[in-house]
């Protein structure tokens, strides 16, 4: 039986990966500042949108994600529909190296608790 | 010319094991996960390390690589190849290390490099398997030590006659499992006369810190995300503290060394590394101090019992039950299994005992603060709970390892929904989290 072998330290800052083995080399070749991601927003009914308009926004309604002490939605008229979630926080670091976020509603509700989810693509 | 920072201590390999789908990697460990971290965040750095000789050439090579000034190896390992098995690297429950060989070690020292020591203004040891007083012999009277005592340190006698700048130390280490007592403040009176600053880090709850001189408490926010590995998290976090804490003062170096820590934990790609870390420099001290994060100290967890709703009968095979129950009783959190607590009903049972567990089950249910579906199968039990514990404002997730939940109400009546245990003991951490707050 012949043995197999996980050849040499590969995570040098600048190599290129080896052949067939997708772990090694400098980078990964992600930008977790380029992926798109969907997100329930959170503390919606202490945010303007819902305390002005009442209401949760319907489906399919454009919102951009901007910060205020922290990431959030906001829609095309500049009211703040929530907050995104901690696990989020990255994109402010994203923002401020020049990219932005838009997206749309996918799902909203203002039965039991107000909620409203989002999916979101960057774009720099 | 020396340094401003010098990091001393083991430097190791770190074997991930093949798991979650990922191929095995190979990687320098020990304080190499310090020097990492410097390097992402351009300080220069000098390193004092001990190694076998087999891997001293590599360690030069890398080393020379990612910004080091003066390296040089003050012990020589012998006994064992200094390799780490690591079998889970996202330490969702107890990353199961092996230490091969750990018995058989043995260092010879290189007197004349150990000399070299002397000399930088702020030095960083990582505990290990070396002999701590000998090297702490050789530093500077002036020079400002720091320590992570997370190895080989079990006792408060092996820090006697030393006052150490900063003590680090985190919620797994053995002299934390061994001396706290559900009370941070009576935690770090036992370092009252051994250290200037204690640093706490309570994995993904965040970290507390303690000055001695000033007598304030700081908590820091850890920054919770699903995570790619956690190895050598602790040590970054270490090391940015270490080179910022006298420019930012203490507060501000904790926030920036947490956010540098989280990006290490996303990515085993040192390039990726360093890009997201110089965005994390360019962003404002202030915004990063605003945004928070997740702050749930570690005795505070089992204040929020969490109850795990789940075809948890002896029938069954429970293995996904335990792994995540296993897990959140790693960090120190309350999982209540029902059925565990409230007993099994056959059909056999009387109507009374079927009313009797029934009611047991409902009130479990009202005292917990988080429920977690381990959606095994369609047990009526476990969705009816569910949506009882939505109904009642429970915040509610769904641990799915086998990638079955289509059902809509199933999928959307939860916070969460994830076959990755990793992503639910991160939602579990924000959640409870945002209770703590209240």
């Amino acid at each position: 039986m012949g043995s197999n072998g996980s050849g040499r330290f590969t995570d040098y800052s600048g190599s290129k990966p080896v052949e067939g083995n997708g772990k090694s080399g400098g980078s990964s070749g992600e930008n977790k500042c380029e992926k798109a991601f969907s997100a329930m927003l959170e503390e919606i009914d202490r945010c303007p949108y819902y305390i002005q308009k009442k209401d949760v926004p319907a489906v399919g309604e454009g919102i951009t994600i901007s910060f205020d002490k922290r990431p959030i939605a906001i829609t095309k008229d500049g009211l703040i529909v929530g907050y995104l979630p901690t696990k989020f926080n990255y994109i402010k670091i994203c923002l401020d190296d020049g990219y932005s976020f838009s997206g749309r509603v996918v799902s909203s509700s203002s039965g039991l608790v107000a909620a409203v989810s989002i999916d979101v693509i960057p774009s720099n | 010319m020396k340094s401003r920072v010098c990091i001393v201590g083991d430097i190791v390999t770190d074997i991930s094991l093949p798991q979650d789908g990922n191929e095995i990697k190979i990687r320098l460990g020990g304080i190499t996960h310090s020097a990492r971290g410097l390097w992402a965040i351009n300080t220069v750095y000098d390193v004092k390390f001990f190694a076998p000789l087999y891997l001293s050439k590599s360690i030069f090579e890398y080393y020379n690589h990612h910004g080091v000034n003066e390296i040089s190896q003050i012990g020589v390992v012998n006994g064992a190849p200094y390799s780490f098995l690591i079998g889970s690297v996202k330490e969702t429950g107890n990353q199961q290390y092996d230490f091969i060989l750990r018995d058989q070690i043995s260092i010879e020292y290189n007197t004349e490099n150990l000399k070299s020591l002397e000399g930088h203004k702020e030095v960083l040891i990582t505990s290990g398997n070396f002999d701590l007083g000998l090297a702490i012999k050789e530093i500077s009277n002036d020079s400002n030590v720091h320590i992570d005592l997370s190895n080989n340190i079990s006792e408060f006698t092996q820090l006697d006659g030393y006052y150490y700048k900063t003590i680090f130390l985190s919620t797994s280490s053995d002299l934390f499992l061994d001396n706290f007592k559900d009370s941070f403040d009576q935690f770090c009176s036992l370092f009252e006369k051994v250290c200037e600053t204690l640093v706490l880090k309570e994995n993904r709850g965040g970290s507390r810190i303690y000055n001695f001189k000033n007598k304030k408490t700081y908590q820091i926010p850890s920054i919770t995300q699903p995570i790619v590995h956690s190895v050598g998290v602790g040590d970054v976090y270490n090391a940015c503290y270490v080179a910022h804490y006298q420019e930012l003062g203490i507060e501000k170096a904790a926030f920036l060394a947490s956010w540098i820590a989280c990006e290490y934990a996303s990515t085993t790609f040192p390039d990726d590394f360093k890009t997201n870390v110089l965005r994390v420099l360019n962003t404002k001290m202030e915004d990063i101090i605003s945004m928070g994060g997740c702050v749930l100290p570690w005795e505070k967890r089992k204040l929020y019992p969490i109850y795990i709703a789940s075809p948890d009968f002896d029938y069954l095979d429970s293995t996904q039950i335990d792994l995540l129950v296993e897990s959140l009783e790693y960090h120190n959190f309350y999982p209540r299994r029902p059925v565990k607590e409230n007993g099994q009903l056959s059909f056999e049972s009387t109507k009374m005992d079927r009313t009797k567990a029934y009611t047991k089950d409902i009130q479990l249910i009202k005292e917990c603060k988080l429920l977690i579906v381990v959606y095994i199968n369609d047990d009526p039990g476990t969705m009816i709970e569910l949506g009882f514990a939505k109904a009642l404002g429970i915040p509610c997730l769904v641990f799915d390892p086998f990638n079955k939940a289509y059902n809509c109400i199933l999928t959307e009546i939860p916070k969460n929904i994830s076959s990755d245990l990793d992503v639910i003991i991160s939602d579990v951490f924000n959640e409870l989290s945002k209770l703590n707050e209240q």
